[in-house]
């Protein structure tokens, strides 16, 4: 619960001749972390690693390709079928390689060529058309026209008419429509000797731009682009027709092919971690001391007495993997997102697990709030048998239930103080009113108190165990210095929550100063004089506890305005009222969507700062190394 | 004067809080970007400065105890 795994290093020792087998049985057991090994030269990867990683790149190349064009195929579980994922032995690099010869990749590779070289041409034909379409009606070309003349083309920004009427008097001229939401263009045939003149007095009605380079007519240009496009679409229907039927032949055994080679990759490299001499091979790594037996009988299994297993002793500081009841391992990512305990640290899993759901509750503290979390935790959850979201909904289940513990407290449900207005709540400590809110401000002290208090205990604790006495010692005093503190404050200060933390007062004057005193001076002599400093921060640390009541105060702000919008069922009776029923109605619903939104972000991210930064810098100091598997599974 | 004390209390420290948030968030950025693996550390450092807010608050809970 508090601890990690115990592991045990190994060291694995077998001949050169025998490197395929030992790779294979270690993958095979899966469950060991793989160091470098130290003993004889630094090893190689496999020479299968190239014809792997070649293969495994194509086909990665085409599973691209098909997902690109909605083609995506899974591997199909099972023992049979042609999506069935098989497990390849190092040994049988030939089989591996059959079966890639066996998927005609020529075929797909002609097929997404010719696609690809269709979709290029066809881009061109487009912007082609597009250049042409203002032409599409002129029968005139450039290379066309007589020596003498010249043709422009402006983009008309002022009245076209009036351009058109200005460009007949130096030549023939036409106004074009551009098409879609393109300009009109003018287009002018000029005598040259005129050319200045007319650029220069068209130039103020429009802009002038470039002619599509042809060597016909544009019309006819225009027309066979046309033609173009149109064939080359159906050359790349044609092309994309061959990719689906590749896709439906040979794309679930690509995909499951894919995951064999990415395992065999793994195997493949795994030698470049063995120490190798010319005849030896060794391969060391991190086991978990309760599965050690299982590696001795599944490589005594695979090589009987030609493979050697040896428990080394090192200084090296093992890989942490945790070890906590399930109902907890969903806070396990919340640890590891901070930073995972080194070997012999305190694992802070189970305490967060405790601590996290009850800051929750007591921020958020709706009991309709609540309900809907649950349900969303659950429905997470359910969907998500692991991974990152399985997590999330555990983590929100157990906070979803705390925050409908105070919820009751609160005697809050979305906000009001019934249940939609037939059952009446009644607070144990109302946030509404001054003598719950000063409650509650207690309450967030006391907390904070108390938090602080388990992580210092902790500290204590971690320090006893690495057997740093001094360090122990240090944080006994601190232990001191906030009981002095608190019970000085309580014993001789009326504020707010003093009244509340009237059981400190067993620490009687002078005892409270003395204890403080005595703290202070723990820490002088354990930490140095320069950690009395950190006097201020430890106060700063409790008072942050308050935040608690402030983001709670705030929610609750919130939740009550949605509340008051005025939305009951007699409303129905009339047309106005059933209209102003459904658009209330919707403003509800909507409220408090986003309410519960902002109480999930915010008192989760905040219970995780109170425990990122002021609970866990009392004990934790985190760096250990991820417990790495060879195999996920 | 109490009341305008207490606002001056949240929104100054708010205010303070910010400045030295955008800076760390700024940061942060570039260091996830960087750097796998770092975001709880960036967390804990653009979390840090919350404190001076929340001491504001209670400045501002004192005070308007006293209006009341």
């Amino acid at each position: 619960m508090f601890e990690v795994e115990p592991m045990a290093k190994i060291l694995v020792l077998c001949a050169r001749k025998d490197l395929d087998a030992a790779v294979d049985s270690l993958y095979e057991f899966g469950a060991i972390h793989v160091t470098r090994s130290t003993t004889f030269h630094a090893g190689a990867p496999s020479a299968r690693l190239e014809p792997v990683s070649r293969m495994l790149v194509k086909l990665r190349a085409v599973e691209s390709a098909l997902a690109g064009e909605g083609l995506a195929a899974k591997p199909e579980g099972g023992a049979g079928g042609s999506g069935a994922r098989h497990e390849h032995s190092m040994s049988n690099g030939a089989a591996v390689e059959k079966e890639f010869e066996a998927l005609g990749l020529g075929e797909f590779d002609a097929a997404a060529k010719r696609k690809q070289e269709l979709e290029g041409r066809l881009n061109e034909l487009r912007s082609r058309e597009k250049e042409l379409m203002p032409f599409k009606a002129v029968k005139l070309g450039v290379l066309l026209l007589p020596q003498s003349l010249e043709l422009a083309v402006f983009d008309v920004v002022t009245d076209g008419q009036k351009a058109l009427g200005k460009a007949r008097e130096f030549g023939e001229a036409a106004l074009l429509q551009g098409g879609g939401r393109q300009q009109p263009k003018l287009l002018v045939a000029w005598d040259k000797g005129n050319a200045e003149k007319a650029r220069s007095a068209l130039g103020r009605l429009g802009k002038e731009a470039s002619l599509p380079q042809s060597v016909k007519a544009f019309d006819e240009d225009y027309a066979e682009t046309v033609e173009g496009i149109s064939a080359s679409e159906r050359e790349l229907a044609q092309a994309r027709r061959r990719l689906r039927e590749y896709s439906a032949k040979h794309g679930a055994r690509v995909a499951a092919l894919r995951g064999e080679l990415e395992v065999l990759f793994k195997k493949a490299d795994l030698p470049a971690k063995f120490g190798q001499s010319e005849l030896s091979a060794s391969a060391e790594g991190w086991v978990e001391r309760k599965r050690l037996h299982d590696l001795e009988k599944a490589l005594s299994d695979r090589l009987d007495d030609r493979i050697l297993i040896e428990h080394m002793h090192t200084a090296e500081m093992p890989p942490s993997k945790l070890k906590n009841l399930a109902a907890v391992r969903p806070f396990e990512f919340m640890v590891g997102f901070f930073s995972l305990p080194r070997y012999k640290e305190i694992d802070p899993t189970f305490v967060t697990a405790l601590t996290f759901p009850l800051f929750f509750g007591m921020i958020l503290g709706d009991l309709g709030y609540g309900l809907v979390l649950l349900l969303m935790g659950l429905a997470l959850a359910l969907k998500f048998r692991k991974g990152f979201l399985n997590n999330v909904g555990g983590m929100l289940v157990l906070s979803a239930i705390s925050t409908m513990i105070f919820g009751w407290v609160y005697a809050e449900f979305f906000g009001a103080e019934s249940v939609f207005g037939m059952v009446e709540l009644h607070p144990m400590l109302s946030r509404i009113e001054e003598e719950g809110i000063n409650a509650l401000f207690a309450l967030s002290i006391l907390v904070g108190f108390a938090h602080l208090t388990l992580g210092f205990i902790l500290g204590v604790w971690q320090g006893f165990r690495e057997k740093h006495l001094k360090h122990a010692y240090a944080k006994l005093s601190w232990i001191f210095v906030l009981f002095g503190l608190t019970a000085f404050i309580a014993n001789s200060m009326n504020l707010i929550f003093t009244h509340y933390l009237g059981f400190l007062k067993i620490i009687s004057p002078p005892f409270d100063a003395g204890m403080f005193i005595l703290g202070m001076a723990g820490v002088a002599y354990f930490e140095g004089v320069v950690q009395l400093l950190e006097l201020p921060s430890l106060v700063a640390n409790i008072l942050s506890y308050l935040r608690i009541m402030a983001l709670g105060l705030s929610g609750v702000a919130l939740a009550g305005i949605i509340a008051g919008i005025p939305l009951e069922l007699s409303q129905l009776a009339t047309v106005g009222g059933f209209v102003s029923f459904v658009l209330f109605g919707l403003l509800v619903i909507v409220g408090h969507a986003v309410a519960i939104v902002l109480g999930l972000i915010e008192a989760g991210i905040q219970s995780l700062r109170l425990h990122y930064v002021e609970f866990y810098s009392k004990f934790y100091k985190g760096g250990g190394v991820q417990f790495v598997t060879l195999r996920e599974d | 004067m109490t009341a305008l004390g207490a606002g001056l209390a949240v929104g100054l420290a708010a205010l303070g809080t910010a400045m030295a948030q955008s800076s760390i968030g700024a940061a942060g950025m570039g260091l996830m970007a960087e750097k796998d693996g770092r975001e709880g550390q960036v967390l804990i450092m653009l979390a840090l400065p919350e404190t001076i807010v929340i001491l504001g608050f209670v400045i501002a809970f004192f005070l308007v105890g006293k209006i009341v």
